[in-house]
């Protein structure tokens, strides 16, 4: 399964999700090679989406890390649960269990709190789970460093309980808005992709997947002014997350062509930013809507196949 | 097999060429790992040689690993499989000089021929530090050839040492990762439970979980224009221990333009790195716009230094020649971006000072803390705000 570039693209896009050539070759040399793939570009442009989707082809787990700052080893790997030892203490000294015993007795399987990292290594499904490590940008500098040591040979000492190492290795997926820069001796064990703003055609086609129901002369309209935004100077451009909200807001408010007044009515689906939405008013906002109406022909349609 | 099939008649030839095309991205500056050009030959074994494309993609995921060296990678690798691979003759074009040399013997003579490149460059090195040696402030010398206004060199070190204490001081802030100490408020169970054994406390006594302290990002902007030129020394003294005292801190000059300097600033060799600084720096002593400039920080570093927990001191007396409402629009989104914005002006010393001039006007309501600099005294108060605003 998955053994070729051709039928990830072909399985991916069944499970909803466009990806392009260079993309479907760094998910199918991630599967090869065993590395994690490093998945880097603009908030809503389909990072955490691909582990999502990655999960369903594959049909096993979705093991999500998000991160924070602050971000530790207990909370990505694995606690104890104190409460229950404590309560265990007391009931094994009530039935005068030697204290040496108890000590050994808390460290059980039993009492281990399992948290998405040691999770991902002890998975014994068919199919090996998907681990997504969510804006590794949150996190901090020491939290990176513990991930070098995971991700290089799958295997946590747990010193209570022993050495646990991964049966199936998990296919790991690690995304990054650059909030800052991570460092370089992670993102060297990794397959690195930079997820751009799709292409008119791209963007279309993930339109149509992900939105059914919408007319031809709309969706057409939404990826020309799609475009024509993300050529303007803005404080943050929009990406697919907002043009699939937009392309849903009109389709649920069953419009069929854009028109000043409910693209200004809907903007703010579009641009979150106040002094973004100031920039598109009037003349701009106007012109940019007249471009995208008249953009019908140029795309044909037979079988999904387009050129612009 | 079907690999060998693909180029024609050389012995082993794309391991030869994978080797001298990861030398080639080195040498543009894209840094390839040994490691990374085995991964590359597993990974090409995985993907058809014959499609350039996913050889191209396959390439480019294992070897690349930032976005800035995407555009370069796809330049060289352009140029080096144009030229080389799929032609008779591999080296025909790209392959002037060095790489002649080493396609007689691959490993052996490299290795010697640097050599003594190396033991040369480390001489001058020790050359020019053995001046230094017998006066350890040497830069002061530096800046005094570069006829700046007089400090001596004992208040010049003294400045130096109170910056010094001044970074260490308001470098520090309480984070949201947790270590363990003897005090605070949340019992530290993991330890306690591990040292122990649950049935009573351990022999070290309580532990609890505390926030540790965490140092944030430091920017500092230098305006460098003529109107600042009496203060160049100051400037230099406070750049250069800056960058000798911490690891996170991006240092620019800027006039009417802005050009980052931290590379520059050597970090144990003060004196080469203020010539440097004369000769890179071509703004020195211009006139000012400091709108643009601050708008080619923003643009160029956020998301990389500039984000939520960045300091960004500016150092300038405010005089602005450009368009004030592109200052405090670029005012207003560098505030927006970063964690504290600290305005020093060695103006604000003077007695009768007002922030008057249109820059400084329009600049004034996104600034946090906005500060004297222009004696070592008011450095100690600069030191004392900022401890507190880094709490």
């Amino acid at each position: 399964m998955l053994d070729t570039i051709e039928e990830i693209q072909t399985r991916f896009e069944a499970g909803g999700y466009i990806a392009d050539r260079s993309l479907a070759t760094s998910v199918h040399l991630a599967r090869t090679l065993g590395k994690p793939i490093f998945l880097e570009g603009e908030p809503g442009v389909g990072k955490t989406e691909l582990a999502k989707v990655m999960a369903g082809v594959l049909g096993s787990e979705l093991i999500r890390l998000q991160c924070y700052e602050g971000l530790d080893v207990h909370n990505a790997l694995y606690e104890w649960n104190y409460l229950r030892q404590l309560l265990e203490v007391r009931m094994q000294e009530a039935r005068g269990v030697e204290k040496g015993q108890i000590g050994r007795n808390i460290f059980s399987d039993e009492f281990l709190l399992e948290r998405p990292l040691l999770r991902a290594v002890r998975w014994e499904g068919p199919a090996p789970a998907v681990l997504l490590i969510d804006e590794i940008d949150r996190a901090d500098e020491e939290f990176e460093a513990f991930l070098l040591e995971v991700l290089s040979d799958f295997q946590i000492t747990i010193p209570e309980i022993g050495t646990i190492k991964s049966r199936q290795t998990p296919f790991v997926v690690l995304t990054s808005n650059r909030t800052r820069e991570v460092h370089d001796a992670l993102k060297r064990r990794c397959l690195y992709q930079w997820i751009d703003y799709p292409d008119m055609e791209k963007e279309w086609r993930i339109i149509c997947t992900k939105v059914p129901g919408i007319g031809d002369q709309l969706s057409f309209q939404i990826c020309r002014f799609m475009e024509l935004l993300r050529e303007e100077e803005f404080y943050k451009r929009p990406g697919i997350a907002e043009s699939l909200d937009w392309a849903r807001a009109l389709l649920a408010l069953g419009i069929e062509e854009l028109a000043p007044d409910i693209v200004a009515d809907t903007l703010s689906c579009l641009l979150k930013y106040k002094s973004d939405q100031e920039k598109l008013t009037g003349e701009r906002l106007l012109k940019a809507i007249a471009v995208s109406r008249n953009f019908k022909a140029g795309l044909t349609l037979a079988g999904g196949s387009t050129a612009i | 097999m079907a690999r060998q099939d693909k180029i024609p008649a050389r012995p082993l030839p794309l391991l030869r060429h994978i080797q001298r095309f990861g030398g080639m991205l080195a040498r543009h500056g894209v840094p390839v790992s040994p490691g990374n050009l085995i991964d590359l030959c597993r990974g090409l074994a995985a993907v058809n040689l014959g499609n350039r494309t996913d050889v191209h993609s396959a390439a480019r995921s294992i070897l690349v690993s930032r976005r800035e060296h995407l555009e370069i990678f796809d330049r060289v690798f352009a140029q080096f499989w144009d030229s080389a691979v799929f032609e008779q003759n591999p080296r025909s074009r790209d392959s002037a000089g060095t790489e002649d040399a080493e396609e007689g013997e691959p490993q052996g003579r490299k290795e010697p021929r640097r050599e003594p490149d190396d033991g040369s460059s480390d001489a001058e090195g020790e050359n020019t530090r053995a001046e230094p040696e017998c006066s350890p402030y040497s830069d002061v010398e530096v800046v005094r050839n570069k006829d700046f206004a007089a400090l001596s060199a004992a208040e010049t070190r003294q400045a130096r040492k109170q910056i010094v204490t001044l970074v260490r001081r308001f470098l520090s802030y309480r984070g949201r990762r947790r270590v363990s100490g003897k005090d605070g408020t949340i019992p530290d169970f993991r330890r306690l439970f591990r040292r122990g054994s649950a049935l009573g406390l351990p022999p070290e006594g309580m532990r609890f979980l505390k926030r540790k302290p965490r140092r944030p990002r430091l920017v500092l902007l230098c305006d460098v224009s003529g109107s600042m030129e009496k203060y160049s020394t100051f400037l230099i003294q406070f750049m250069c221990s800056l960058r000798m005292e911490l690891t996170r801190v991006e240092i620019g000059v800027f006039a009417t333009r802005l050009i980052m300097v931290t590379k520059i600033l050597d970090r144990r060799q003060i004196s080469r790195s203020v010539q440097e600084l004369a000769q890179r720096a071509t703004v020195w002593g211009s006139g000012t716009n400091i709108g643009a400039s601050v708008r080619e920080f923003n643009d160029s570093q956020l998301g990389r230094n500039l984000h939520h927990k960045t300091i960004v001191i500016i150092l300038s007396d405010g005089w602005e020649r450009g368009e004030t409402d592109l200052l405090s629009e670029q005012m207003r989104q560098l505030r927006a971006a970063a964690w504290k914005v600290i305005w020093l002006n060695p103006l604000l010393g003077h007695d009768n000072y007002e922030p008057i001039c249109k820059g400084m006007r329009a600049a004034l309501p996104y600034i946090d803390y906005f500060l004297a600099a222009h004696n070592v005294a008011s450095l100690e108060q600069v030191g004392r705000v900022i401890g507190t605003a880094a709490r």
